[in-house]
């Protein structure tokens, strides 16, 4: 645990390194919904706004909101691969994403990761289809005792890589994210924090993104 | 540019169509966040409760028992409160196994547990429990063994300290967890065997959702 910690540290610390350019600082709120199907089908509905405080100057701009579908299905005790679809509405396009993935996750003693790859194809108009390869390492550790109980703290952290495509130009994202959860009730777990993201470094000017994360994860048919 | 979206260019002129788009976004977000909190309110139901403790706060029988033994790690003291009982629990390493030792809210020793590998179990014993496992499940994993040590606390704090092929006076039992698959589902289960390895009970182990951490 301790080695992750300072892993994730050490990849926050190059991060900022590299951070000498634009920045930009908003707000991130998510609903996620989630409901379980038999033969171990589940299905996730995400809705996903961004708006943005300052970019270079402090001007409040309303950026966009995605939705998406994503159904996944356990094939292992510790496995789920699923794919689904996202809708982002921008102010002045709309973009549409394929999305593939598959998740390992275990429970350690004291805390549970989860590894995730994901692949995703992005089509708009008037522009080259995108193609990622995404890995990302999450890990949730309860606050108050050796699981996440109801009416409890805990804290997750994910560090994710996105290797990205565009006709002949690639580019990689980092990702860093802290957040303080609560389990509000068995179907209800809310989070707060930031989202960190820094991309362009390698062929330009970095561009680093700052948000303020907030999600509602609500669970469909659990007491 | 390959970036997800490119904040950075400048804003095109704003017609009034694409301002009526933007307000739809905007309010179709809106009514979602308001549609999911109108499903159901945040209904809070029965549920069992652990939490960490400081050692100060453990009963004093509890704390005497622990401190008659050594311990490789810290020792982390947990409360947990259960639908009609409350324990206390103390957790610590010895000889890298994981130890767990239970006491009722006023620190009377209720059982020992000690995590263990498959092999340390005698042959006879676990050729019994894998059997009666393979005669329930087609395909299982075994997530984790333990062993359970109960019976008067004096004997068994002696068993912990010293002589540990004595057990004379302690009744033991296998504390088996596995992952398998029953009517199509995923699911964990616990089962407790006898230390002859027979069947005594089995319940389901009901985990954290973890679309929180899945999507």
């Amino acid at each position: 645990m301790k080695k992750i910690l300072i892993l994730i540290f050490l990849s926050t610390m190059s991060a900022i390194c590299y951070a000498q350019n634009s920045y930009q600082y908003g707000i991130m709120p998510s609903i996620n919904l989630q409901k379980k199907f038999p033969r171990n089908w589940s299905a996730n509905f995400k809705v996903e706004s961004r708006q943005s405080f300052y970019n270079q100057e402090l001007k409040y701009k309303y950026l966009l909101t995605d939705l998406s579908l994503l159904a996944t299905k356990r094939v292992a005790p510790n496995i789920t691969v699923g794919g689904g679809y996202l809708l982002r509405a921008e102010v002045d396009k709309i973009k549409n994403r394929a999305v593939q993935q598959i998740s390992f996750s275990k429970k350690y003693s004291g805390f549970r990761m989860s590894h995730r790859i994901m692949t995703d194809q992005t089509f708009e108009k008037d522009n080259d289809t995108e193609f990622r390869l995404r890995y990302r390492v999450s890990s949730e550790i309860p606050l108050e005792g050796q699981s996440i109980d109801v009416k409890e703290f805990y804290l997750k952290l994910n560090n994710e890589y996105l290797n990205s495509w565009q006709k002949k130009d690639y580019d990689m994202e980092i990702r860093l994210v802290a957040l303080l959860g609560y389990s509000i009730s068995p179907s209800n777990d809310l989070e707060i924090g930031t989202d960190y993201r820094l991309d362009s470094f390698i062929n330009g000017d970095s561009r680093n993104r700052i948000w303020l994360s907030i999600n509602l994860f609500h669970s469909l048919g659990e007491e | 540019m390959v970036c997800e979206v490119d904040y950075t260019a400048p804003c095109k002129s704003r017609n009034r169509n694409m301002r009526m788009r933007k307000v739809s976004v905007k309010s179709a977000f809106i009514l979602s966040l308001l549609l999911l909190l109108s499903i159901r309110g945040f209904s809070q139901s029965k549920y069992e409760k652990e939490f960490r403790i400081k050692a100060k706060n453990a009963p004093a029988k509890a704390l005497t028992f622990i401190d008659s033994l050594t311990f490789d790690s810290k020792i982390k003291w947990y409360k947990e409160i259960g639908l009609d009982h409350i324990t206390i629990e103390a957790k610590a390493k010895f000889n890298n196994e994981r130890h767990s030792i239970e006491f009722s809210e006023n620190g009377t020793f209720q059982d020992a547990e000690i995590e263990v590998k498959p092999n340390v179990l005698p042959d006879s014993t676990n050729s019994k429990i894998t059997g009666a496992l393979s005669q329930r499940h087609k395909k299982y994993k075994i997530e984790k063994i333990q062993i359970q040590y109960t019976g008067d606390r004096n004997i068994v704090l002696s068993f912990l300290r010293g002589d540990r092929n004595n057990s004379e006076g302690i009744t033991i039992n296998y504390e088996v967890v596995i992952s398998t698959k029953m009517d199509g589902n995923y699911l964990m289960l616990e089962y407790l065997f006898s230390e002859r390895g027979e069947f005594l009970q089995s319940s389901q182990i009901i985990s954290r959702r973890t679309d929180t951490i899945d999507y």
